[in-house]
């Protein structure tokens, strides 16, 4: 166990090292841009994996958190004039308020009626944002070039995004890593397993419930913050679809839930896949991804419900 | 001032009423006994004193504080903690990590709480099981474990809801040993029961229940001699067990 662990802190190292020095080495923007992608991605799932992974409280309508981030940070620049970065922790703020305002009524339900009603509320701020006209509506809204640099939240090459995406990941992942540690990852994980039983311990579990979305959350907004900095447009169609809800839950899954490394792994195959076979096979192509998640989630629901970190520890 | 004083409680379901009019105390340091025949009202009375159940009517006062119709957690924070008698540990947690989740109801540092968490392992006689996972463990581990999780807690009155159930004579003698040795700790604690051998010498007090209504209450060897519980449904079992003995 002790081995296990030390390996598993020597290898994280090695990789972390790796990845810092990665933009000495490489300088083909498409690279870069296919890094990015998965520490975004490993980002949002392992935000994802929080609510979903250690609490098992399966949300389909993550993209709304994305997607208020995203928001925040944009309309704060367009609208208001307010500095990028405060932008992305407002955005932060914002979701973890809206999170509970959500998760109150919504943590009432349990199983499958809950995974209905973030469907439902994800669908609905879709509807709303397509259709608020201050927030660009569904036109959307691109970003203003301003003065690059890291004030001002913009670059012109893609290894400051990089770095930046690496560091928003890192504080994620040690968030993570110290929550798992502290009681909070214990009362989770119980309630994930038993909530009557969570319960007779003298666990809240509604206001455990709603810590994991507010943290969960938070990252979403982070998230979705960047990628509003990193492609200067946002719609509804771009950061509050179905689609990313969905997409975030099946890298955790494939990953592993309720791991630390599981999203990071998730992220680490399905976003080159993805990437890949879109380049590879252009437009006519572009949905055979979606059907490459499609057999993987369903050899690993069959073969390895724990995701292939299941493989690696053996559970 | 009573431990735990219950009052006129009733619990209805429907059409159905599960507990009809309860009153009875439970004393300080002791060992109540709960039994009843199938569809008595003993796990309704206790899951409605556990929180899982709100009273229709009456009061259950726990060391003075009302504690009807709180939630199960609240109820747990007063000091009551429970077992359930299907097992329920936390499957995918191995079995220090379970009883660990009980120890941070009043310790929420991990260090402090892993080693009373160990402590309690030792206790209760489970520390070379302690990284195993819950759902891996014998029926009779399992509530072994089930008894450690609600320990960690750190009650004053521990409900258990047929910890018996299940086990083999020989497992049946160490929980009560198990039992006898958590109440020598301070610790009340509340037995729901249909197995007499294993209820009647192990607690000094028994209350009986029969359609919902308390019938009889009092020291075990009055209770077994009580003519209207023998009559209604215990009889023949105890005096079986009587004679082999």
């Amino acid at each position: 166990m002790q081995l296990l662990k030390n390996k598993f802190f020597i290898i994280s190292a090695v990789v972390w090292l790796a990845l810092l020095a990665f933009p000495l080495f490489v300088s083909s923007p498409f690279y870069f841009h296919l890094m990015i992608l998965i520490f975004l991605y490993a980002l949002l799932a392992g935000a994802w994996n929080i609510l979903g992974g250690y609490t098992g409280q399966v949300s389909l309508g993550h993209a709304v958190f994305f997607g208020i981030g995203a928001y925040s940070s944009t309309l704060g620049l367009v609208n208001l004039g307010i500095n990028p970065w405060l932008g992305m922790l407002a955005g932060g703020v914002i979701a973890v308020i809206i999170s509970l305002i959500i998760g109150y009524p919504t943590f009432r339900l349990r199983g499958h009626y809950f995974v209905i009603a973030t469907i439902a509320l994800g669908e609905i701020v879709f509807v709303l944002f397509t259709n608020w006209e201050w927030a660009g509506g569904a036109v959307g809204k691109t970003l203003p070039f301003i003065e690059p640099g890291l004030k001002s939240f913009q670059f012109g090459p893609k290894a400051p995004y990089y770095y930046i995406a690496l560091s928003l990941l890192t504080i994620q992942l040690a968030v993570t890593y110290w929550m798992q540690r502290s009681y909070l990852g214990y009362y989770f994980q119980a309630i994930r397993e038993d909530q009557d039983a969570a319960r007779s311990l003298g666990i809240d579990i509604s206001h455990y419930k709603l810590v994991a979305m507010g943290f969960s959350a938070f990252f979403m907004a982070i998230g979705g913050s960047f990628y509003a900095q990193y492609v200067m447009y946002i719609d509804p169609e771009s950061v509050l679809p179905m689609m990313l809800s969905i997409q975030v839950c099946l890298i955790a899954i494939l990953g592993g839930v309720g791991t630390i490394a599981g999203p990071v792994i998730g992220a680490a195959i399905m976003i080159p896949l993805a990437e890949y076979s879109r380049a590879l096979l252009g437009g006519s192509g572009s949905a055979l991804d979606l059907v490459i998640y499609g057999l993987l989630i369903m050899i690993i629901a069959v073969a390895k419900p724990s995701g292939l970190m299941g493989l690696i520890t053996g559970k | 001032m009573a431990f735990l004083e219950i009052s006129n409680v009733t619990k209805r379901f429907g059409g159905l009423l599960a507990v009809n009019d309860v009153s009875l105390t439970v004393d300080e340091n002791q060992i109540v006994g709960l039994i009843g025949p199938n569809g008595a009202g003993k796990s309704t009375l206790f899951a409605t004193i556990a929180g899982y159940y709100k009273p229709d009517g009456g009061s259950i006062k726990f060391c003075g504080d009302e504690i009807g119709g709180l939630p199960p957690e609240a109820v747990a924070q007063k000091g009551i903690a429970r077992t359930f008698q299907i097992v329920r540990p936390f499957g995918t947690l191995s079995v220090l990590e379970n009883v660990m989740v009980g120890a941070f109801l009043r310790d929420k540092n991990r260090k402090t709480a892993q080693s009373w968490a160990e402590e309690v392992l030792e206790f209760m006689g489970l520390a070379d099981k302690r990284n195993a996972v819950g759902t891996a463990l014998t029926i009779a581990d399992k509530k072994r474990l089930e008894l450690a999780r609600a320990y960690a807690t750190k009650p004053r009155f521990l409900l258990l809801d047929e910890v018996m159930a299940g086990l083999t004579p020989k497992e049946a003698q160490e929980a009560v040993g198990l039992i006898r040795k958590i109440n020598s700790q301070g610790i009340t604690v509340f037995v729901v029961e249909h197995v007499m051998e294993v209820v009647m010498p192990i607690s000094h007090h028994v209350v009986v229940l029969d359609g919902g209504r308390l019938i009889a209450s009092g020291p075990p060897e009055d209770v077994a001699q009580n003519e209207a519980v023998i009559k209604a449904y215990l009889g023949e079992r105890y005096y079986a067990a009587n004679e082999r003995s």
